[in-house]
C-alpha cells in the first residue's frame, strides 16, 4: 500500500480528495448527453 | 499527462462483509483506518472516505468518522446497506438506500456528503436520477471495463455461503456497462441538477484494465505498478480505490470468525 501511495505522490499529479478533483473537472467538461442517461434530463 | 489524482477508501466494514454480529469489533473502523491516516500523514495528503450509514449505528464507529473527518478527509455516502444490486433496486429502495446514509452521515460529522458511491459500482440511470434530486455532485460508481464480470463472478463465488447476498449479485441488471459507459468523466444534467461522474479508472485499449488496489493481489504488483503508470498517464482525473481489507492482516481478524478474503491468508 505504501508504494501505491508513493507512486501516486510521485506521479506528478496534484493530490486532492475526490470532491475538489470532480470541481476542477466540472470546470473542464461541457454538460452532453450521454444515451444511456437521456431518460433523466 | 498531470492532472488530479485521489484516494477513495470504500470502508466496507467487516460486518457488514461477512455477517458479523453488531456490536463486534470491527477492525475496518480501528486499525484500518489508524493505518489509513497515518499513510495519509506520512505523504502529506488526505483522501476521501465512503461509509456505510448502518455501521455508524455503532457509538464507536461514528466517532472514528468524526476523527477522519476533523482531520481533514472528505467523507461521502456509501449506501445504507452496501447491497450489491443497489442499481437495480426500486426508485423508493434507492432513495432510501442515499438518504437514511446521508442523514447518518450528516448527522455525525455535521455536514453533509456530496459525494456516493454505489456498492460493488452496482450503478443505473435511476440511481442518478435518485442522487440528482438528494442534492449530490458527483458519483465514482460506473465500472466501465469488461473486467466487470469476472469481478461480479468472484463476487457470487465469495457469497456461495450468503444465498441472500448471492441472490442480490444475480440480480444485478447493469451488465451493459462495461461496453455503453464513457471512460472519461461527464455530467447527467437533471430536473433539479446536475451530477459529475468519474468512472473508474481504466488504461486505454478495448480491454481496458480497471486500476484499483484489489487488481495487484489478483494479477501481482508488476503489473499492477504498469498498468497504474499507464492509467496515470493516459487520465487527466484518477481516483486510487482501496478498501479495508487492504490494509488488514490475518491477525486483525477477530478469532473464530470466517472471512473470505485470499489476501489476509
Amino acid at each position: 500500500m505504501e508504494n501505491c501511495f508513493r507512486a501516486l505522490v510521485e506521479s506528478g499529479k496534484r493530490i486532492v480528495t475526490v470532491r475538489e478533483m470532480i470541481w476542477e473537472a466540472r470546470m473542464a467538461i461541457a454538460p452532453q448527453t450521454v444515451p444511456e442517461f437521456a431518460s433523466i434530463a | 499527462m498531470n492532472g488530479y489524482a485521489g484516494i477513495s477508501l470504500h470502508l466496507d466494514s467487516l460486518g457488514e462483509a461477512f455477517g458479523y454480529p453488531d456490536g463486534l469489533y470491527d477492525p475496518a473502523y480501528h486499525q484500518v483506518l489508524d493505518r489509513f491516516q497515518r499513510l495519509c500523514d506520512r505523504f502529506g495528503i488526505r483522501g476521501s472516505v465512503y461509509a456505510i450509514g448502518r455501521d455508524l449505528q455503532d457509538r464507536s464507529h461514528r466517532s472514528r468518522l468524526r476523527w477522519l473527518a476533523h482531520n481533514g478527509h472528505e467523507i461521502g455516502n456509501h449506501s445504507w446497506s452496501h447491497y450489491i444490486n443497489l442499481g437495480s433496486m426500486s426508485t423508493e429502495e434507492m432513495r432510501f438506500e442515499v438518504r437514511a446514509s446521508h442523514f447518518r452521515i450528516a448527522d455525525c460529522i455535521g455536514t453533509a456528503p456530496t459525494g456516493f458511491v454505489a456498492p460493488a459500482w452496482s450503478f443505473s440511470p435511476k440511481l442518478a436520477k435518485v442522487l440528482i434530486s438528494c442534492g449530490y455532485e458527483y458519483d465514482t460508481s460506473l465500472f466501465p471495463t469488461a473486467l466487470l464480470y469476472p469481478f461480479l463472478f468472484k463476487n457470487a463465488l465469495n457469497h456461495l455461503n450468503q444465498p441472500r447476498k448471492l441472490r442480490r449479485v444475480l440480480d444485478r441488471k447493469d451488465w451493459a456497462v462495461p461496453v455503453t459507459t464513457s471512460r472519461d468523466p461527464f455530467l447527467i444534467e437533471g430536473q433539479s441538477g446536475i451530477l459529475l461522474m468519474l468512472p473508474m479508472p481504466v488504461t486505454r485499449g478495448p480491454l481496458g484494465m480497471a486500476v484499483w488496489h484489489t487488481t495487484g493481489f489478483v494479477f501481482g504488483w508488476r503489473r499492477h505498478f504498469e498498468w497504474m503508470r499507464q492509467a496515470m498517464e493516459q487520465r487527466q482525473y484518477f481516483n486510487y480505490v482501496i478498501h479495508p481489507a487492504d490494509l488488514l492482516g490475518e491477525e486483525d481478524i477477530p478469532s473464530g470468525f470466517p472471512h473470505s478474503l485470499e489476501r489476509l491468508s
